[in-house]
Parts: structure tokens; sequence; C-alpha cells
């Protein structure tokens, strides 16, 4: 039985200023070379979409939907917000960073495995260890996980 | 290749695109550590300073070590880096413009971490010696065993033009300290390692040097020129500049080292294309395009260019459209006011150069055959266009 989810959606752009097609392309083809050179060399990728000119927000548009959505949505909240969507194609995110007023401060496309705000420091993975190794030696810590907390 | 192609290639090598993971130092993770301050929340926060600042984000590390007293090498050795800033023709709001850059986002320690970039060992407004204090302190930041600080001016110079009783120049009409502003200058500039020209006064002459320019007001290039001071010098125009666009020259200059500068010795990352080029109005700049005829009628809420109102947005090279103000929320033309200019040569002058010759204010409308060529009211201009109009 066909289910509303079998139904392919093919969305329509409108038609877009040749203009703005045009930049919206070339940042397809940078995002294009940058997987190809990370797939050859390991070294990953960025742009810095505030700093593609003449970024008109139906460029933008026309951006995120040609990318579209993969299977991956992160929410990161500290103090300011960090949204990662994974796009249609693995190892391409939109990391859309926004301040405590909730104002977009920049959108960049990351080509890599994992974006690197996402990927805990060495630093802090150290001192969460330790402060785990304190709470483990906490006299009648084994065995309770209310003196874990 | 089309022209907005042309422009995005440029971008991509000055700044769109990076190819490292900007990885914090272990240094830098630490201190943040000490201050309480979440490390995501201070990548958030550099990757949107170097996106302002047009900076590569593979640099975020490089701007977080900056930032946080880390930075490794030579610049630890020095310290922070010294800014020494000087005011002489001018209103302080370009001072009033810079010190407001730094409410970038929340976070009470993470407002202020630009005071821990740089070392201002000199600003009058800001510091709280004055008088024979402050002067002494003024030579002793400038003394030969500091050299290389940063220079920032603001404000235009005059001319010394008077005579005293032996014959020589005298003060002019700016004194301060005992000495001309051309003397506090070129005392100033002898140990620096860079000077950046703050506004459209330092950077041009401004208001002082408007018509008639009663104190023979100079800019900081001309005074440099006039009296043979070899330094390399950034002008950062605008009435103010761009708070963004001020901390982030001196930034850039610091962490990457002298920008690319146009023909009047801009950045070209802020000053490479014209606040038209980015305008939200633009789409409207064509022959069937919508046009507004009065300020707030119903065409410009809608989005009609202000083109016929005297905007002088195709021939002002600024990042307002780009970066905006007051933390990125707007700018003249999104809000419904025309460009005035203010980023450009003489353009309290501007009136008369309207296209029948006679004084029109900021309002007049230009045209395309007196007003386009060169962007620049007459000067070439190489730096971002090829002179063939729009």
């Amino acid at each position: 039985m066909t289910r509303l989810s079998d139904i392919p959606v093919k969305v329509e752009f409108k038609q877009l200023k040749e203009s703005n097609l045009a930049i919206a392309k070339f940042v397809l083809q940078n995002i294009k070379a940058a997987l190809e050179d990370w797939l050859e060399t390991g070294r990953p990728g960025a742009i810095d979409l505030k700093n593609v000119p003449r970024m008109a927000p139906e460029t933008y548009d026309y951006l995120k939907q040609a990318l579209g959505a993969g299977e991956t949505t992160i929410m990161i909240e500290a103090m300011a917000r960090v949204e990662i969507r994974e796009t249609q194609y693995p190892g391409v995110w939109w990391v859309t960073h926004i301040n405590d007023r909730g104002d977009t401060v920049t959108e960049i496309i990351e080509i890599t495995e994992i974006p690197v705000i996402l990927k805990p420091h060495a630093v802090d993975v150290r001192a969460g260890l330790q402060r785990l190794e304190s709470a483990l030696a906490e006299p009648g810590s084994e065995g309770s996980s209310v003196a874990l907390n | 290749m089309n022209t907005e192609l042309r422009e995005i290639q440029d971008a991509s090598v000055t700044g769109m695109m990076s190819a490292e993971e900007p990885t914090l130092s272990e240094a830098t993770v630490r201190r943040l550590q000490e201050w309480g301050v979440s490390r995501r929340r201070f990548l958030t926060y550099c990757a949107g300073m170097a996106s302002v600042m047009a900076l590569p984000q593979a640099l975020v590390p490089k701007l977080a070590a900056a930032a946080t007293g880390t930075l490794e090498g030579a610049a630890v050795m020095a310290g922070k880096p010294s800014v020494v800033y000087m005011s002489f023709q001018e209103c302080t709001g370009c001072l009033e413009s810079m010190v407001n850059s730094f409410a970038f986002g929340g976070g009470e320690q993470i407002e202020n971490l630009i005071l821990k970039w740089i070392s201002l060992d000199y600003q009058e407004t800001l510091m709280a010696a004055a008088g024979k204090q402050a002067e002494d302190h003024l030579l002793a930041m400038t003394d030969a065993a500091r050299a290389g600080y940063v220079l920032v001016v603001d404000g235009s110079i005059p001319r010394l033009q008077e005579q005293d009783k032996d014959g020589k120049p005298g003060y002019g009409y700016f004194v301060s300290g005992g000495r001309s502003g051309v003397a506090r200058f070129l005392s100033a500039a002898e140990n620096a390692g860079l000077i950046i020209a703050v506004g459209t006064c330092a950077s041009f002459g401004g208001l002082p040097h408007a018509f008639p320019n009663p104190t023979d007001a100079m800019s900081i290039d001309d005074v440099m020129r006039e009296y043979g001071v070899n330094k390399p010098l950034v002008n950062v125009s605008g009435c103010p500049p761009i708070p963004e666009v001020i901390t982030g020259t001196i930034m850039y200059y610091l962490l990457k080292g002298m920008p690319g500068l146009d023909d009047l010795k801009r950045p070209t990352v802020y000053y490479g294309r014209t606040v038209h080029e980015d305008c939200l109005r633009e789409e409207n700049f064509d022959d069937d395009g919508l046009f507004t005829t009065s300020f707030d009628d119903t065409a410009a809420r809608q989005g009609a260019c202000l083109f016929d109102l005297g905007c002088k947005g195709p021939v002002t090279h600024n990042a307002c459209a780009r970066v905006k103000w007051n933390q990125g929320t707007s700018y003249p033309m999104l809000s419904g006011h025309g460009c005035i200019g203010c980023a450009e040569p003489d353009f309290w002058d501007m009136g008369k150069l309207g296209p029948l010759g006679d004084k029109q204010g900021f309002y007049f409308r230009l045209t395309k055959a007196l007003d386009y060529d060169g962007h620049g009211r007459g000067r070439a201009c190489n730096s971002c266009h090829d002179g063939d109009g729009f």
C-alpha cells in the first residue's frame, strides 16, 4: 500500500535571478570540490556563507533546498545556540550560530566527518574524568547512583 | 566570466573558504576552564567574530588564543599587542563606535574579550590620567623601546601655518600638551609599526577639511606625505566607521598581517564592494525595477530602490549592508534612508559636485554619466571593479 511518505515530493523553486542562481551554483561547486579534497587528503573544509558576496535571502533558500536534509540534526545549547544539520550529502553540514537574542550570527557549511564544535576536547575529557574519579572516590559512592549525581 | 563569479572566486581566496579544522589549543581550553566559560559557547563567539571580520574560520583557534592570552610564539614573548589611540580634530564619534563593538553577544566575560586581545595603552577619553601624567604616559608608550605598537588616529590635523616670533612654524589650529597636532602625531608615529587612520576625518580630512577648510585640515595620509613619514597606513573610513570594521582591521593585522588595500588605502575585505552591491533593495535597481519617489512611501516599504532619493550606495565602498550596524540590526537603506556616502573622500562637499554644478546637499540624485565612472567621483577604482559601470 502506498503511504504518504512514499510519494516523492519535489520542491519547485521560484525563479531565481540569474545572478543569484550563479552564486548558489558556485557555492555548490565549492562544496563539491571540498568533498573531493576531503576524501583525497582528509582535510576538512568550511564555507562561511556570510562572506560569500551577494548572498540574497532567496540564494540561501535555494542552497538550503538544494542541499536538502540528512538524517541528523543536533542542537547545542550553550548560552548561544548552534544548530547543526546534516544535509542529504554525507559529510556536508549546515552549521548555524545563533546569539542569545535569537539573531543568526553566522552560517557555515562544514565539510567534515563531525563538526569540530561537537567534538569534546581532550582537556575537557580529562577534567570530566577527574570529576568522575572524585565522585567514585567519595565514601559510599559504590553502587549508589545518588552519590554520583 | 561574469562579475558575480569573479567576486565569489576572489572571496574564496580572501576568507570564504578554509581548509583546516579549527581546533583550540590545550592552553586555550584550560584558560576557558579557569574562567568558567563554555568552550562551545566561546567557539560560537569566535566563529561569529571571524565571520564579521572576514577572517577564514581556520583562524578561529588563533583568534581564541589571542582572546584568552594563550597565543604561542613571539606574541607571548612580546605581551599583548600595544595600541596607542590619539585624537585630533574629531567629534569622538569614531571612538564611541569602537567601544560599542564588543557587545556582540551575551556572556559577562566574553563581551569584553577584545580588551584581552590588545593592550589599549593610551586613549585620552577612556583613561583616568590627565595633564602631565597623561603626557608622560604618552611619551613612555611611544618610546623607541616599545617600537612596533599600533597607532590608531582619529581626526584630521591642521597644517602648521602660523609663524611665531622666531619665524618658525607655530601650532596652527591645534595644540595639546604644549605641542602642535603635527608634532604630536610625528612623535607618536616615529616608533609605530602600523598606523590606522580611523574615520573619514583621519582618512580623508572629513568635516574639518570640508569647504572652506578654515583650519587647513589634512588627512593622516597627507601629513605623512608632507613630513616624509614612511610607515604602513590603513584608512578605515566612515563617519563613523562600522565598529566591527575598526576592531576587525586591528585584529586582521595582528593575526594575518597587513590586509590588502584599495587605491584609497582601505582594507578590501571591508571596502572592496559598494554598499549598493549588498543592499537588499539592489534587486530593484533595474530598468523595470521599483523605485521610491518619497521617503517611507508604499514602494519604500516594499523594498524599492532609494536611488531617486539621492542614495549614494552605488559609489560608496563600505560593508554597511554586509556587516550592518548595532550588532547586526540594520543599515541605512534597510531602514529606509539612502546612503550619504560617508566612507568616501569629500562627502561633505559632494553637493557641489551635483549634476547641475550647484550645491544640493546629500540628496542630489546620481547620474550615470557624471557620477558613476570610477566609483569614486572621478578616481579610478582598481580594487573591485573594472570601471565598466553596473
